[in-house]
């Protein structure tokens, strides 16, 4: 693609910074840069303003300096004034808002109509109201534009809802706060006339589940109040906008996906962390890389942001750069992390503090992937593959928005997905991203919100609530459950409950842990943890992290959903030891072949959390245990898994032991692809060996080889059982599981040819963790590489549904 | 497996296989004529059971007269600082029964208690009890036009709870509420206001007991009112319905019980320990002076300092300067700075005494004493020269 000339910048006359940084970077470490790649300015298409805007629309737009739309606003404007629904698809920062705040602004001009828009966060909507006010005060268009959320005053909340032409407020608020007294808002919902759903990305997996659970609820509710509104959604890119808008909404829609908005140029660096240990593949850590690149960006004065993929990432990475930034007290810190689970006053401090430019580096988990305005920065680093490749795109937008060449850097980790991806950049560059999946008819997701509905609004026994499902069963279901009574072809609502409040957006479970620091005399709240992993964060002993400042977790009150923490001054930080054993309660669908069988079906899991390993920073070595008293959790999800034939699997792996360090090295990679092809976090997606009846399950041991470990968590020799049929689970990681099984195997072939390429073009001798997870340096004395076993297990697997290929 | 199967398993509960739930499948696969014949001829039963009239489907309707107990006529029911000044009021006393009591669109008020003079003494009750989901919207209209388009409702938490909940299910229903509009008496914040600081707390039947001494035998506690709807709904049964509507009578008499013996402690007659000071205020708010007076007075020797101020400032207002210097100087004796604050702007505007002032400035708070103080340094300088008035 040949480079379009810049337009007249006079910054670009002075030496770049960015420029700057990336030379150095080049000539110091160039065997560390796998692929570079320039992605050249975009200049703007546009189109005149369109006639028949409002007079005072038109001002405040000019009074803002903006004479003409670009290409896809333009568009935008044509198809609302047809009236359809549709989503606008264009990178961070090219004007989407003004796609939907132009036809909305000038309804509410016209007096037609009002709107509701609703984005995934509270911040982001606080974000979208300031940038409202700015138009309506350069144009004294007199709109009233509020947000409703969880920090809007209780008597500000009437105001709200008889005042306002367009409420800004989130999913959230609109479950458990405006649907369940829609009454109030009868004469805001008689009026309205556009929903905005900002953000639509976000909306996957059992988030999206219930956000369209919730659009259904939404409309049958402006169906009694006689409104049917235009939905417009706007997303990052993803690879089927219009798939997941049309999933959300039940209904058609249309799309606008060619942004005209310029660009300013970009470069991005892959950079993969030298080997330190060639015998066994070990490369240093991508966070000693990330480190040294996040330093050296902050010593150029460049402003840089730093992306971790776990909370614990964060915070480590966020320490070690404070520890070299922030060493003296008496001055402003120029580091700060930013993740789920700090307040939110912490948190609009630190964006306000990024707008205000008096932060050189940020340390973020995903929580910054999302629209908040941040401000200009220069450099972004990625510490890890975030998972997906949109993802990878949305992260590294944060960087450059301002028609300025920023830096980013995909540092690769040492897990099977970074390694493949940075050894075959053309594959990253030139894939399109991922698919984002949702199931809206998840049974207990469905019946959460049936049961909501049914509260809202008697049911009547034929609506069908957009659900495959007929309903009547449900009905049924919450009728016997005393929930519903039904009355001739009605069904009401009969019980004393306020059922939104026990159904949470963000999870099938429900229940947030808090945070409570109890060394002040007033206890304070200092954290939120969601249900799911408070059991591997929250245990007693832990060292739990908030702005790179170490708690102790001293009790956890399970039911109450606390944990009491201290600060304390370890140095060293804790990881869980989780086991995870698995037995199968029914099968939806199997195939066979001669050597191995694949199925899909419903699974019951327990998790025991085994202990805990302390582990010390910088060093990263292994300094003691701690033990963990948690109820096991269970959970009936849904997964897919492979089994090999029993004649089958003694021909081809001849000892137990042998069959043990095979399949786990097989799950490692197979998990790894598996994610990558179903656009899922590898969090939403679990892997586990053993029996399917839940009698032994495998684990890797301390001297890295498999081990045999029965229901109550002690170690058994392979050996001295009976029967052995072993299994690779892959499940889905949510109560109920969101629908990744049931498309898992049917790709299962391609899953099992992905991890089997994986295993066998990599370029260790025994295994690495980039295959099929670390080898210890003993694993040369067993006689046998466990990176053969798994390509063995895994040729098994493929045997059958690929066997052209194998013969090839 | 079918689909009730599937769910009770994914949330963790053991699957019931039993006879039961086999006719329960078959029936589901018939449901609509099964369930056309389960319910309507129940009505009548409740009706028999709980002697109410039939009116409409399902909407029951019992009217009962109650008499108050004690000549209570000659008190004047406006005489308080909410509805002080209404001329010849028609007042309903309101109380709902509700399916639930945490709010929201879907609960519903299956029983309905309004009652209205019909003479001094005598109050005509009607309460409404819905035998099926049904009869909500005859109920509602029924009940907007019986209470009427000039009523003065009075309640118990009504405001908060009974109005909202009654003006969501009117828009349910698409009916057109009449009641949102009309002028209430909610009792709850005219007992809080003068009994919180008294009171362990300040639910309906605490005040009954507290201040008419009342204390209902066997009643049934107003948060099982729901499960006896339900045990009507699911399994017909009429005795807990009973309950809840003597309850339901009950409260509505309460309200009128309680309307009356609030009088008391309005005109400073009460003997019951109560926050005079807050009654004053709101009486002072409603622009009714001498009454506010009246009730400090009264109070006597158990007026807190707040109280005593607020006395001294309406003599100060009326003019009474020495009564008003009395209660200050009475109170400085005891040593409030707040009382000495205000003996020194009396003395220093009224008495023109600087030096007086300047020693009751010296105890007042700290920011104000400062600012006081430099004044009357000023001021008693520049008129040394001048002989000081007396008052």
């Amino acid at each position: 693609m040949p480079a379009l000339p810049l337009p007249a910048d006079p910054e670009r006359e002075l030496p770049d910074p960015v420029d700057r940084l990336t030379r150095r970077l080049k000539a110091k470490y160039a065997g560390r840069i796998c692929a570079e790649l320039t992605l050249p300015a975009r200049l703007a298409q546009t189109g005149p303003l369109p006639a028949g805007l409002d007079e005072r629309l038109l001002r405040a737009l000019q009074a803002r300096g903006i004479h003409e739309l670009y290409a896809h606003q333009a568009e935008a404007w044509r198809l609302a004034g047809e009236g359809r629904h549709f989503v606008v698809v264009t990178p961070t920062a090219s004007g989407k808002t003004l796609c939907y705040n132009l036809p909305v602004l000038q309804a509410v001009c016209n007096g037609q109509g009002k709107a509701l828009y609703l984005f995934p966060t509270k911040a982001l909507a606080q974000d979208q109201v300031a940038e409202l006010l700015e138009l309506n005060r350069a144009g004294e268009l007199g709109v009233r534009a509020y947000t409703f959320d969880g920090d809007t005053p209780g008597d500000a909340r009437k105001a709200v809802r008889t005042r306002g032409d367009i409420v800004v407020s989130n999913p959230d608020m609109l479950h458990q706060a405006i649907l369940p007294h829609h009454t109030k808002w009868a004469q805001f919902f008689e009026n309205l006339q556009y929903v905005v759903i900002d953000e639509m990305h976000s909306y996957r997996g059992v988030f999206g589940a219930h956000v369209a659970n919730l659009i259904r609820r939404l409309r049958r509710i402006l169906a009694f109040y006689g409104a049917a509104p235009q939905f417009v959604f706007c997303s990052a890119t993803i690879a089927n906008p219009v798939e997941l808008a049309t999933r959300l909404l039940g209904e058609d829609v249309a799309a606008v996906t060619r942004s005209g908005a310029p660009q300013g140029e970009r470069r991005l660096l892959l950079w993969n962390p030298p080997v330190i240990n060639p015998d066994l593949g070990l490369r240093a850590s991508a966070r000693s890389q990330t480190n040294r690149i996040a330093r050296l960006a902050t010593r150029l004065g460049l402003k840089s942001i730093v992306f971790a993929r776990s909370r614990l990432m964060v915070e480590v990475l966020t320490k070690y750069l404070k520890d070299v930034f922030d060493r003296d007290p008496r001055r402003p810190p120029r580091v700060f992390a930013y993740r789920g689970g700090y307040l939110p006053t912490q948190r609009r401090e630190t964006e306000r503090r990024l707008r205000d430019g008096s932060i050189d580096c940020v340390i973020s988990t995903s929580a910054l992937e999302l629209g908040v305005d941040i401000g200009s920065l220069d450099v972004c680093v990625l510490n890890g593959y975030p998972g997906s490749i949109a993802a990878t795109w949305q992260r590294l937008g944060r960087a450059g928005r301002r028609n300025r060449t920023s830096l980013g850097v995909l540092v690769a980790g040492s897990e099977p997905l970074d390694q493949y991806i940075v050894r075959n950049p053309e594959f990253f560059l030139g894939a399109s991203p991922e698919h984002a999946r949702i199931d809206p008819d998840q049974l207990l997701v469905l019946l959460d919100h049936v049961r909501c509905a049914a509260f809202e609004l008697p049911f009547h026994a034929d609506e069908r609530f957009g659900s495959r499902h007929p309903l009547g069963q449900f009905l049924q279901y919450l009728g016997d459950e005393g929930v519903v009574h039904r009355e001739g072809d009605t069904w009401h609502w009969a019980t004393d409950a306020y059922p939104a409040n026990a159904v949470s957006l963000r999870s099938v479970a429900e229940g947030n842990f808090l945070v409570v620091d109890q060394d002040h005399d007033s206890r304070q709240v200092i954290a939120e943890v969601d249900f799911s992993s408070a059991p591997e964060t929250l245990y007693p002993g832990a060292i739990y992290m908030l702005q790179a400042a170490p708690y102790q977790v001293e009790s956890l009150d399970w039911d109450g959903r606390k944990a009491y923490v201290r600060p304390t001054r370890a140095d060293y930080y804790t990881d869980a030891i989780v086991y995870t054993r698995l037995k199968i309660l029914e099968r939806f669908a199997e195939q066979a072949t001669a050597q191995a069988s694949v199925a899909h079906g419903e699974v019951h899991l327990v998790r025991r959390f085994a202990g805990y390993k302390k582990i010390r920073y910088y060093t990263h070595e292994n300094i003691g245990y701690g033990n963990i008293n948690l109820p096991d959790q269970e959970m009936h999800t849904t997964s897919a898994w492979w089994e090999i034939r029993p004649g089958e699997l003694e021909r081809a792996l001849p000892s137990r032991q042998m069959a043990l360090d095979g399949f786990l090295g097989a799950a490692y990679a197979m998990h790894h692809v598996a994610a990558l092809q179903m656009m899922s976090e590898t969090s939403d997606l679990g892997r586990a060996v053993g029996d399917g009846d839940g009698r032994w399950f495998a684990t890797q041991g301390a001297n890295g080889r498999g081990q045999m470990r029965d229901v109550s968590g002690e170690e058994i020799a392979p050996d001295y059982q009976g029967a052995f049929r072993p299994a690779v689970f892959l499940y889905d990681n949510h109560p109920g599981g969101i629908g990744l099984s049931e498309p898992l195997y049917a790709r299962q072939a391609e899953v099992v040819r992905g991890a089997l390429e994986l295993v066998e073009r990599c370029d260790c001798r025994y295994g690495c963790p980039s295959c099929v997870g670390p080898v210890l340096a003993s694993d040369e004395e067993r006689g046998y590489s466990p990176r053969a076993l798994a390509a063995t297990v895994l040729g098994l697997f493929a045997a059958g549904v690929d066997r052209l290929r194998r013969s090839a | 497996m079918n689909l009730a199967g599937r769910l009770d398993r994914l949330r963790g509960r053991p699957a019931e296989v039993t006879p039961d739930t086999l006719a329960r499948q078959l029936q589901r696969l018939d449901g609509r004529r099964t369930a056309k014949t389960a319910s309507p001829p129940r009505i009548d039963t409740l009706a028999r059971a709980l002697q109410l009239q039939v009116c409409g489907d399902a909407l029951l309707l019992c009217e009962r007269q109650y008499t108050l107990p004690r000549a209570q006529h000659p008190l004047d029911l406006t005489m308080l600082p909410e509805v002080h000044g209404l001329a010849d009021p028609d007042w309903v006393y309101l109380d709902t029964e509700t399916t639930g009591l945490s709010g929201g669109v879907g609960n519903l008020a299956f029983m309905v208690g309004v009652a209205r003079y019909t003479d001094a003494q005598t109050l005509a009750v009607r309460q409404y009890l819905l035998g099926s989901f049904a009869a909500e919207a005859a109920m509602l209209r029924d009940l907007v036009s019986w209470v009427g388009r000039d009523a003065v409702l009075v309640s118990y938490n009504g405001k908060c709870f009974d109005l909202p909940l009654l003006g969501a299910r009117c828009a349910m229903q698409r009916v057109e509420d009449g009641l949102g509009g009309l002028r209430h008496l909610d009792l709850m914040y005219t007992v809080r206001r003068a009994y919180r600081r008294h009171w362990p707390d300040c639910r309906l039947q605490t005040a009954e007991k507290r201040l008419l001494d009342l204390h209902r035998a066997g009643d049934l506690p107003g948060s099982e009112a729901p499960a006896a709807w339900q045990a009507w709904l699911r399994r017909g049964e009429t005795v807990p319905l009973g309950d809840v509507l003597q309850h339901n009578f009950q409260d509505v008499a309460s309200l009128a019980l309680l309307h009356h013996g609030l009088l008391r402690d309005y005109a400073g007659h009460g003997e019951a320990p109560v926050d005079h000071a807050a009654i004053g205020r709101a009486w002072q708010q409603a622009g009714h002076e001498p009454l506010a007076c009246k009730v400090l007075e009264a109070a006597g020797v158990h007026l807190d300092e707040t109280g005593v101020l607020q006395l001294a400032a309406l003599y100060r207002r009326r003019g009474e300067w020495a009564r008003a210097e009395a209660l200050w100087l009475q109170l400085h004796a005891g040593g409030s700075a707040l009382a000495a604050c205000e003996l020194s702007k009396y003395y220093e505007h009224r008495r023109r005494d600087y030096r007086r002032a300047m020693d009751f400035a010296a105890v007042c708070e700290t920011s104000e004493r400062r600012a006081r103080c430099g004044r009357l340094q000023e001021k008693i300088g520049s008129n040394l020269s001048l002989p000081l008035v007396p008052g």
